[in-house]
């Protein structure tokens, strides 16, 4: 009997034991934690830091191969890079190295309405700002249309310049060559290595160095200076003796600088009953309503002419295009082998 | 009440009995390990140092969820490269991960409350490293205007070897004032009791600031 209750005993705790163990048997953690990170994969520090480091440099270059390409042309009489026929709007032309928006305004006044012809050009490269000589080389006599040069230089947009053999005075620098210094008492524009416009006033321009100290690529002798800091100038330099009838309605060139190889070029139609054209103080006004820093009156009446894409773009007057000696264009930097890359 | 259990039932039970308790042994009491865990910030520290050191072996023992190879980098000496599992660190970015490696520090700022009964606890660390993504942030600002700049005086870069060259130099001039970079933040890390020891969760968070992840 004794041994029976023992044994019962005995028996009865080991069942509980069992009890126990047979809830504590199972693993703890996985009834209480929440781990999101389960999965068993291996991780390789210093492997991973390696790569981190190397990515920096891939990221860099990457950046780097984002800039648009940069082409430098030759400072010399030789035309611009043919630009791509593909890349032509109607109005416009944009590649890597170049952009031209061109559009045209009827403009209001009291007595008349103009109409002006504007294109915005940016560029990547100041020496894709170019001037050309009628026959390809100064001092020549020989005219040519504009429409012409700015096809033989392969210009994106072309504009008449200063028709410089019409006198013998003037600093003449083209394409980085000083050509002829003979002081004048004239605004005269300076374009430097960087693209930036200056201009050296008429008092100034007698006896200046101002070319000496500057690293400049073109000088154009028309005026006057029309846009200072961004206003346009009431009071304007004396003309140049050529220079068509200031303060007559006429039809005008003009180019300004409005930022960092960033351009504005315009020509007002005159001289016909739907645009007579404008005086050359309200032309300083248009210039600095498009936001010129500076611009610069070039020669106008019947010289007053831009080509874009080899074509007429605004209405020459009197007639129709005349010949001339000399143009100012920009042109594209991508060479013809790099149109499709 | 007389009980009688048959002679050849009594064995069965009695094994029946002892495998249980073998199981309460091995499975269950483990949870009620009388020994101590320790700290979580304590296993914390090991692990960090393991990690730092290359101590894979305990760096494994210490972490929860992953498997730990470091692959710590070897050949500095010799080359004034790293080798790191088949890639090859050299030059300016042999420099680079010399920075990164110098530049790091942890320590345990706080820890939470835990007992020994709860088999979760947390600790916050502050992180001292260095930042790559602002480095690089940086080194890519200096390295477009210097190509810029080249640029405009005829140069054209078509490779990566070409850009090569500016990257390096202008790395170079930015580590020598490495300190400029380095940057504290602060991570909370978990930890799990298991076994009888405190092992790290390793987030990825914390995992990133550990690699210099620029992602």
């Amino acid at each position: 009997m004794k041994s029976s209750v023992v044994k019962m005993a005995v028996y009865a705790g080991l069942l509980l034991v069992f009890s126990f163990a047979a809830v504590l048997a199972v693993p703890s953690s996985d009834k209480i934690l929440n781990v999101s990170d389960t999965p068993l994969s291996e991780k390789k520090l210093y492997f991973d830091m390696a790569q981190s480091v190397l990515r920096v440099n891939d990221n860099v270059n990457t950046e780097i191969f984002d800039l648009p390409k940069v082409y430098v042309l030759p400072m010399d009489q030789s035309p611009a890079p043919k630009p791509d026929p593909s890349k032509f709007t109607e109005d416009s032309y944009e590649d890597e190295t170049i952009r031209v928006k061109c559009w045209r305004e009827r403009i209001e006044y009291k007595d008349k309405t103009v109409t002006a012809n504007f294109a915005d050009v940016v560029i990547a490269h100041p020496t894709q700002l170019r001037t050309a000589f009628a026959g390809g080389s100064y001092g020549t006599s020989k005219r040519t249309h504009a429409s012409k040069m700015a096809e033989a230089n392969n210009a994106v947009i072309a504009i008449n310049a200063d028709f410089y053999n019409c006198r013998t005075e003037g600093l003449i620098i083209r394409q980085g060559t000083l050509y002829r210094k003979k002081p004048f008492g004239i605004d005269t524009l300076f374009i430097d290595a960087e693209g930036d416009f200056s201009v050296v006033r008429d008092y100034e321009a007698r006896n200046t160095e101002y070319y000496k100290q500057h690293e400049i690529y073109q000088s154009i002798v028309f005026g006057p200076v029309i846009v200072e800091d961004g206003k346009a100038v009431k009071k304007l330099s004396k003309f140049n003796s050529i220079a068509c009838g200031p303060r007559a309605n006429n039809p005008r060139t003009a180019i300004g600088q409005i930022g960092r190889l960033h351009y504005l070029i315009c020509t007002v139609d005159g001289r016909s009953d739907e645009s007579i054209g404008v005086t050359t103080n309200q032309l300083a006004v248009i210039m600095a309503d498009k936001k010129c820093r500076i611009a610069y009156n070039l020669d106008g009446g019947q010289s007053s002419t831009m080509i874009f894409n080899n074509k007429l773009y605004n209405v020459v007057s009197d007639g129709g295009e005349r010949t001339m000696t000399d143009i100012l264009y920009f042109g594209t930097s991508v060479p013809e082998s790099k149109w499709n890359s | 009440m007389k009980i009688s259990i048959q002679p050849v039932v009594q064995p069965v039970l009695l094994t029946v009995a002892l495998a249980a308790l073998a199981a309460l042994v091995s499975c269950g009491f483990k949870t009620y390990n009388m020994t101590d865990p320790g700290k979580p910030a304590d296993a914390f520290t090991t692990f960090y140092r393991a990690v730092s050191d290359g101590d894979d072996a305990t760096a494994n023992e210490l972490l929860y969820n992953y498997s730990w190879n470091s692959f710590k980098p070897s050949g500095k000496k010799d080359g004034g490269q790293y080798e790191i599992n088949g890639v090859t660190v050299s030059g300016t970015d042999a420099m680079l991960f010399d920075v990164m490696l110098r530049s790091r520090n942890c320590r345990v700022v706080s820890e939470s409350d835990y007992s020994r009964d709860d088999l979760n606890a947390s600790v916050t660390v502050s992180y001292t490293s260095f930042d790559l993504s602002r480095f690089q942030k940086d080194l890519s600002r200096a390295s477009v205007k210097a190509v810029k700049e080249k640029q405009r005086s005829g140069q054209n870069f078509s490779s990566a070897a070409e850009t090569r060259g500016i990257i390096d130099e202008i790395k170079v001039r930015l580590l020598k004032e490495p300190e400029k970079y380095y940057s504290t933040k602060k991570y909370k890390v978990e930890l799990i009791c298991e076994k009888g020891r405190w092992k790290v969760i390793l987030g990825e968070d914390f995992y990133k600031a550990l690699s210099g992840n620029t992602d």
